[in-house]
């Protein structure tokens, strides 16, 4: 044999690749007689050791548990592994179905190999460029020592990869069609690149977070004359229910940083005779009272437009009894209670309350959840009292679900993607480690995000169950298609679907508040502000089922006033849920949720007839008759209600009348009466309304301070701080 | 909830995924030059492997494996019109983890430079070069990977091989 220092079967010795003994031995003994090519061999055996070196020191990339649980995933876990072979088209629909939880990428490179062994040469984009990292900084070491048996049984379908994050693909098709198949997903991905369109943002432009931009919202009132402060005329009823222009007040309206606010105008007094009826949408937000809170803390006064009265007064629990009548004895959900007394800060006014109770649902008995979280993971959020929290609140929550829940978590900052597929609540280290994965960064485009919640909320659709994606934002949505009616158009449609959406507000300074509590009460769920951990716990533990569940849904109230008794009246906070007065019988008109253990509460101050009140008058009505049937006559008002069983269509009705015999002296009424008149009177002094006079926050808080009660988490004496330190700033 | 028998191949894949993801996810970002891009051509190998009869791939699963991922990802690179992929030098300069700083400097250095002679041979030579230093794969199965024949991988490496020794030999002096 005569070997050449080109023969390649020289670096296959040298390598050991020579698989015939015979070969190899011959080419060993010729190698052994020839230094030179002794030398080659050493030669290429240290360039191979090198080379191994150096290709073994290149990065691996380290696989997370989702991606490798998602690599093992069975496409059919059912079929046998020989079926798996007759049957190979159903496998490939199994496989489609798998894929179609996967991302989207993979879906379409799917896609793409059944159209290139086609198709060869179609244009069309590649898979790849369709997302982007985001910037969300998944730490790959992170999954070191957590090896977790991620052997999918509990996960339905198999869980897709681990964090990654999609640029999401323009509009478009996304809300159009309901249960997408993966058929359409794989359309919804491709949509705008295999039209070749460019990959890229709508500018966020169309909500600036300029102070004074003029949203759609703000638009369409400023087109309008500002509202009529006189009771000329009847028209004058709908227009209550649009956001009322600013009122310009100096040194109260003023643009703090960056947050927003809706604008919120003080009720006025109104006649019965102009006015009779007061229609309105319960409310069961809190985040208001969080987020003055927070002011408070910081040593600074809210803005006048943060504080909504009403959601400082549904803050706090009441011990308003639940209804007695279970609903299989024909019962209604909640209890409504009504009581009257002296107003405390004008001795010839009156307040009604109307309190509304949910039925306390124990947490055995609620209904499967299938829980979205679409978390803004943005670089607003990197602060310690938002993502942070965040996390926490959603470890309390999950804490308490079990296998008949499921969560999924969808993030989303410049891009969006699912980090946690729908996944049952007891896989709890799956769930811990898709949270400990999150970071911030990157900026945000609520829109997309919250479609890919929604889609993912309807895929694990659970008939009868609380179907629900809860947004945890600063609402700082300054990427992508944000328009905010079309965010909120979303929330409402799919909100009909049977989705609801909660919506909990973190941190500050560029705190969107108005679109946050937009949101919520489009998507018909609840809104709070989690500031503090005591906040989470508040949130999570204490409310939480009132928060997830509802009991009851569209719940209107309309009170029908009495002018004999009733020279004028005001509805206290409320100002956006008011309804036209003909909406209350309109099922299709949707109104608020209410949850279990839910306690609703609404204050009317009354001017009683005979009083000395300063109304615009208007002339005495000719055609009016005074009254069609026969009014007792201590009727002060009629309250009523309507609401929708979570499943039905059609409303029912509760009526109940107040009577003037039952007002009691304000010192009379009950705690949670006066607790809750002392917080109403304090959201006035907030937004520095005249309404309650010289009315003090001194004497708030002695009234405050004497309807303590039992005040289980304390939050009854924090807010007797709150009055104090308001005091404090404001003088 | 679905509580299912596990799948009688579930583990087999378990093991295969624990030995072969990594390895695989690298090599297809070496022709990708993206990480999640490799991620999503891994997935799609083992999607595959779920299709294929077990007896028929498991005497050869590793070089199988490779082969549909190489596929993949070069279908996906033809089309990938935008990519521009992290060349082999710039991948070789990102810091393996597991190291000590100052040893890792030195390593990196001489690795980084024998990577950079190494971006310098012709594509062809390049893949096999890797697919046997960073692969551990033989000569017929990187034939089996890339559709060559046992003699042309033999003499694409014995060509790279020469031609880096030059280098190293040329830049040492």
């Amino acid at each position: 044999m005569n070997i050449s220092k080109e023969d390649p079967i020289l670096t296959a010795f040298a390598l050991g690749e020579i698989r015939d003994p015979k070969e190899r031995s011959e080419v060993e003994q010729v190698v052994a007689a020839d230094p030179e090519l002794e030398a080659e061999v050493q030669s290429i055996r240290s360039m191979s050791e090198q080379l191994s070196a150096a290709f073994h020191s290149e990065a691996v990339p380290e696989l997370s548990e989702f991606e490798k649980a998602s690599l093992q995933a069975v496409p059919e876990p059912k079929r046998s592994w020989v079926r798996v072979l007759i049957s190979w088209p159903v496998v490939t629909t199994a496989a489609a179905a798998v894929l179609a939880l996967l991302l989207i990428p993979q879906v379409g490179s799917v896609r793409f190999e059944e159209i290139s062994e086609l198709e060869q040469g179609q244009e069309t984009e590649p898979v790849v460029s369709r997302y982007r990292e985001l910037n969300v900084d998944i730490p790959t070491e992170s999954i070191e020592g957590t090896p977790q048996p991620i052997n999918v049984p509990g996960l339905e379908p198999a869980p897709t990869k681990a964090p990654r994050m999609l640029v999401p693909v323009q509009e478009g098709s996304a809300v159009s069609d309901r249960r997408l198949s993966g058929q359409d997903e794989l359309e919804l991905g491709l949509a705008e690149s295999t039209k070749g369109k460019a990959l890229g943002y709508v500018s966020g432009d169309e909500v600036s977070s300029s102070p004074g931009v003029v949203t759609e919202s703000n638009l369409s009132t400023a087109a309008k004359p500002p509202r009529s402060r006189s009771f000329g005329a009847f028209a004058d009823m709908d227009l209550t229910n649009s956001l009322a222009a600013p009122v310009p007040q100096a040194g109260e309206r003023t643009e703090w940083n960056t947050e927003k606010y809706d604008p919120i105008d003080d009720t006025d007094f109104r006649s019965p005779l102009v006015a009779p009826l007061s229609t309105f949408s319960i409310d069961v937000d809190t985040a208001s009272y969080a987020n003055v809170r927070r002011f408070l803390n910081q040593g600074q006064l809210p803005p006048a437009d943060a504080v909504r009265i009403e959601e400082l007064v549904n803050y706090f629990s009441y011990t308003d009894a639940a209804p007695v009548e279970s609903l299989e004895e024909g019962g209604d959900p909640f209890a409504v209670r009504m009581a009257q007394a002296t107003a405390p800060w004008n001795d010839e006014h009156r307040l009604l309350r109307v309190a509304l109770k949910g039925y306390e649902m124990p947490w055995e008995e609620r209904p499967a959840s299938n829980l979205v979280f679409l978390l803004d993971v943005s670089g607003s959020m990197d602060s310690t009292n938002k993502l942070p929290l965040v996390k926490e609140a959603m470890q309390i929550l999950t804490d308490r679900l079990d296998q008949r829940d499921r969560v999924a978590i969808v993030v989303y900052a410049g891009a969006s993607g699912l980090v946690l597929p729908s996944t049952t609540a007891n896989n709890t280290e799956t769930i811990e480690h898709a949270l400990n994965q999150l970071n911030a960064g990157g900026s945000t485009n609520g829109g997309a995000g919250i479609k890919l919640a929604y889609k993912v909320a309807r895929e694990n659709f659970v008939e009868g169950g609380n179907n629900r994606v809860i947004l945890c934002t600063d609402g700082d949505f300054n990427i992508g298609q944000t328009n905010r009616s079309e965010l909120t158009e979303i929330a409402s449609k799919e909100a009909e679907e049977g989705v609801s959406l909660t919506v909990l507000g973190f941190g500050m300074g560029n705190y969107k508040d108005d679109i946050l509590e937009d949101l919520s009460n489009k998507g018909k769920g609840s809104y709070a502000y989690v500031d503090s951990r005591a906040e989470a716990r508040k949130v999570f533990l204490e409310d939480l089922a009132s928060n997830i569940f509802k009991i009851a849904k569209d719940v209107k109230i309309q009170v029908e006033f009495n002018p004999q008794q009733v020279q004028a009246y005001r509805l206290i906070g409320y100002e956006n849920r008011r309804l036209k007065a003909e909406d209350f019988n309109n099922d299709k008109k949707k109104a608020g949720d209410i949850g279990p253990g839910h306690t609703v509460t609404a204050f009317y101050e009354i001017v009683p007839a005979g009083s000395e009140f300063e109304l615009p008058g208007v002339d005495k009505l000719r055609y009016q008759q005074e009254s069609e049937t026969e009014v007792a006559s201590g009727e002060v008002a009629t309250v009523k209600l309507r609401y929708k069983t979570p499943e039905a269509d059609k409303s029912r009705l509760i009526r109940r009348t107040a009577h003037s015999e039952d007002v009691v002296e304000f010192e009379q009424a009950n705690d949670d009466f006066r607790f809750g008149a002392a917080v109403a009177a304090f959201g006035f002094k907030l937004r520095a309304s005249d309404t309650i006079g010289e009315f003090s926050y001194a004497q708030i808080e002695q009234i405050a301070t004497g309807a303590i009660a039992e005040d289980p988490g304390g939050h009854r004496s924090e807010f007797t701080d709150l009055v104090r330190k308001a005091e404090q700033f404001s003088k | 909830m679905k509580n299912e028998q596990p799948n009688p191949n579930s583990e087999w894949v378990r093991s295969l995924v624990e030995t072969h993801a990594a390895d695989l996810t690298r090599y297809a970002a070496s022709i990708l030059g993206d990480d999640d891009a490799a991620k999503d051509v891994v997935q799609d190998s083992f999607v595959r492997l779920w299709r294929e009869p077990r007896e028929k791939v498991e005497d050869h699963v590793r070089p199988w494996l490779f082969r549909v991922c190489r596929s993949r990802a070069l279908d996906l690179r033809r089309k990938g019109v935008r990519m521009s992929p992290l060349t082999d030098a710039q991948a070789a300069m990102r810091p393996a983890e597991g190291r000590g700083p100052e040893e890792a400097v030195e390593r990196r250095d001489s690795h980084a430079q024998v990577m950079d002679f190494m971006q310098q041979l012709p594509e062809n030579q390049r893949e096999v070069v890797r697919l046997k230093f960073q692969n551990d794969l033989s000569y017929k199965e990187i034939a089996t990977v890339t559709d060559l024949s046992v003699t042309n991988v033999g003499f694409l490496l014995h060509t790279a091989l020469k031609t880096l020794r030059a280098q190293v030999t040329a830049s040492g002096e």
